[in-house]
């Protein structure tokens, strides 16, 4: 099966019809939950993924809390009906090491030293997935962030970058990182030129690497500008819904 | 307070550069090397303080960080043996001990608290202090502070209540004039309006609601 | 410690029922008005059916899929229904990750009851091979935003993804049986909808905010069918209701699903 599949036609053209370094349909909408304190949605492909942010809150159970700085702590989980085959309700293995790295992805990003003693609690809910879940959860958990009024160092942006068909190529379908040979996700705080969060999956050259790398930080270098975009939108709109400012 | 013509409004995000250079800054924009960088979403603003120039970042959302000197509306949440815990809409709960509820000293022994205040009341009360070391302390031993027995309870947003606080001395006046209502816009993003009763309160949420410049609070 | 955040101020519950009193609630609905619904179906193409719920501020999201395996033994010619129900965090402050809790629980259960008791699946036409193999319907809910009535709209949810949802095809050669890419719509035999009473103080409202649960003594719901049968009902809260009071919101709720039917998609096998 997988060396049947094959994920790059003659023209240059991936399995969606997609040029090598060319990004899935992107959408982000900001301030969708009302209970949250901040939230975000992002549909990336055939992503489908909600974002809430509680807090800074108090943190239960009490002896958790940290007397410098606020705890952050990331749930990423999926619905069951997000994938496929119908996934058990409970969080696995996989589950459980990507709200990890999501939380250290964003972490240095946000000013945790201003909240000392609170907890700030991000959840992530897959509502559908197509691959590349955790770099869209990452880019949408920032907005979410921001939008709960948490004070950021810069916004987290992420994006998987992998090896198919064995060339480099920009966010990862299902299919691609299914059936491909390398799958690179990374996240970054644009503006910082830092990398937040890295991870690969597969076998890469060094050359190859570096040239993942490149194409990660294009990649990255968009969704920047459409998580910008969406932010700064909802907030102008709230303002216009003012007679007076 | 808030003037800002309509078209001109910049609104600045975290991580994006506000200004280059020597400037002074407030708390949420930090600086890297000459880079003067917005932590949160919100209107650049420069002002002068002291001759100097000062920049800042007016937040457009931002959770309630309690001041020594604030008036907030606490809710009861939970009483303990000399205190009670109070929610203030910040990060951290606030304490209101039974000194600065009693004018007498008592025996803790002899008294039930929730005789005084009990889980789910309002108050009105003053932050006396706080620092990020320990949770905000209270009192109510004031004149204008205390138990709210009556009223109208709103929560808005913090860029709704900085609206509202922007023209409070209109609509103090407003409320008192055409509801006859006392308004009381705790700095806690809170308000409570209190008449003789629903009648005159609900004048007064109109009113508000005028005042914020559109139908939903 | 005390679950602090469940606390409403006391004056506010006052305002509650002083409205009440004068025949109106804080959003401005008279007692018997339900909130405004809005039902979007087919938002999940991983999923077999879907529905994206809006009820006021209350958020929920239903997704269907199918397995196929061995028949329970006591129902051999039967398919199986699963209802599930989660109250995820993002939905609330309150809410956390883990273990099912009571109200995720409760929820689930009323929910599949309703489903069951009208018969809204034909469970009998989801067998393939009789005694060996049959479709298992699972019905997973979410809670995406919680502003009071959550039982209502997860029915509405879960019905509204039950109607859409389309299984695949099988073909069935000696032992083997092959799960065919074409799909045809489940089988349905009626609808359900579940209208829920807030008893607060002496008064009763339709379809409470989370406002109005906090400040309810007790909790009515009432499933119909689309002959307006009754086929569920759970009694919930600290309170209690008179049997005049049941009987009379009996007649209310059937007046009230009437309208709220006519929002529910059509069924794909009609």
């Amino acid at each position: 099966m997988k060396s049947k599949l094959k994920l790059i036609d003659e023209s240059g053209r991936r399995i969606d019809g997609r040029l090598l370094d060319e990004l899935r349909p992107l959408r982000f909408e900001v301030g969708i939950l009302k209970n949250a304190d901040g939230s975000a949605y992002i549909e990336q492909g055939g992503n489908k993924i909600a974002v809430a942010v509680y807090g800074p809150r108090e943190v239960h159970p009490r002896h958790q809390a940290r007397p410098d700085r606020a705890l952050l702590r990331t749930k990423y989980r999926m619905a069951t009906f997000s994938v496929k085959d119908r996934k058990s309700p409970t969080p696995g293995r996989r589950e459980i090491e990507i709200s990890k790295v999501i939380r250290e992805a964003l972490e240095p990003a946000l000013l945790l030293e201003k909240f000392p003693r609170t907890a700030i609690d991000v959840f992530i809910e897959v509502l559908q997935a197509d691959g590349g879940t955790r770099c869209a959860s990452i880019s949408a958990a920032a907005l979410a962030l921001a939008d709960a009024g948490i004070p950021m160092r810069d916004l987290v942006t992420a994006v998987a970058v992998g090896k198919v068909d064995g060339r480099i190529v920009l966010d990862l379908n299902h299919l691609e990182d299914q059936y491909g040979e390398g799958d690179m996700p990374v996240a970054m705080m644009p503006s910082l030129n830092a990398i937040t969060l890295l991870q690969c999956d597969g076998t890469f050259t060094l050359e190859e690497f570096k040239e993942a790398l490149e194409l990660a930080k294009k990649g990255i270098g968009v969704i920047y500008e459409k998580q910008r975009e969406a932010l700064r939108s909802k907030y102008l709109d709230a303002l216009k819904t003012y007679r007076v400012i | 307070m808030i003037k800002v013509k309509r078209e001109k409004i910049k609104i600045v995000l975290p991580g994006e550069v506000v200004k280059v250079g020597d400037i002074k800054t407030t708390t949420e924009v930090i600086k890297l090397d000459d880079k003067l960088v917005s932590t949160l979403i919100g209107i650049p603003k420069m002002k002068r303080r002291r001759g100097e120039r000062v920049l800042s970042v007016l937040p457009l959302k931002t959770p309630y960080i309690p001041k020594e000197g604030d008036i907030v509306i606490g809710k009861i949440v939970d009483i303990g043996v000399t205190n009670w815990l109070v929610d203030i809409n910040s990060p951290w709960k606030a304490i209101l001990p039974i000194s600065e509820v009693l004018s007498k000293p008592v025996n803790v022994s002899k008294i039930e608290l929730k005789d005084y205040l009990n889980i789910g009341d309002l108050i009105v009360a003053r932050v006396i202090a706080f620092d990020l070391t320990r949770d905000p302390l209270l009192t109510i031993k004031e004149s204008r502070l205390g138990k709210a027995t009556r009223g109208l309870f709103l929560e808005l947003s913090s860029w709704d209540w900085l609206l509202l606080k922007s023209k409070e001395k209109t609509l103090l006046r407003g409320v008192k004039k055409k509801a006859n209502c006392n308004i009381v816009l705790g700095a806690n993003y809170r308000v409570l309006m209190i008449g003789k009763g629903l009648e005159e309160e609900l004048k007064a949420l109109e009113i508000v609601r005028e005042t914020l410049g559109r139908r939903s609070t | 410690m005390s679950r602090i955040e469940h606390v409403i101020p006391l004056i506010k519950q006052k305002t509650i029922r002083a409205l009440l009193e004068k025949g109106e609630r804080l959003d401005g609905r008279k007692p018997m008005d339900f909130r405004d619904v809005e039902i979007n179906v087919g938002v999940i193409d991983s999923a077999e059916g879907s529905a994206i719920v809006n009820l006021g501020n209350t958020m929920v999201i239903a997704g269907v899929k199918l397995g196929m395996a061995s028949p329970f033994p006591d129902s051999p010619n039967s398919g199986a229904l699963i209802v599930n129900a989660e109250l995820i965090p993002l939905a609330s402050p309150l809410f956390e990750y883990g273990p099912p809790k009571e109200e995720d629980i409760e929820i689930s259960r009323v929910v599949d009851r309703g489903i069951r008791s009208s018969k809204l699946i034909d469970l009998e036409k989801l067998v393939i091979v009789t005694g060996r193999k049959v479709w298992f319907v699972y019905v997973d809910l979410y809670a995406l935003n919680h502003d009071g009535n959550l039982l209502d709209a997860c029915m509405l949810a879960a019905v509204s993804a039950l109607l859409t949802a389309r299984k695949p095809k099988t073909r069935i050669e000696g032992d083997h049986i092959e799960i065919l890419d074409e799909k045809e719509p489940i089988p349905i035999g009626n609808t359900a909808i579940s209208i829920t009473f807030a008893k607060i103080g002496e008064y009763v409202v339709v379809d409470p905010t989370y406002e109005e649960e906090l400040a309810m003594d007790a909790r009515l719901t009432i499933c119909y069918d689309k002959e307006g049968r009754i086929v569920a009902i759970q009694k919930g809260g600290s309170g209690y209701f008179t049997s005049e009071e049941v009987i009379d919101l009996g007649k209310k709720g059937l007046e009230i699903s009437r309208k709220l039917i006519s929002k529910l998609p059509t069924p794909l096998s009609e």
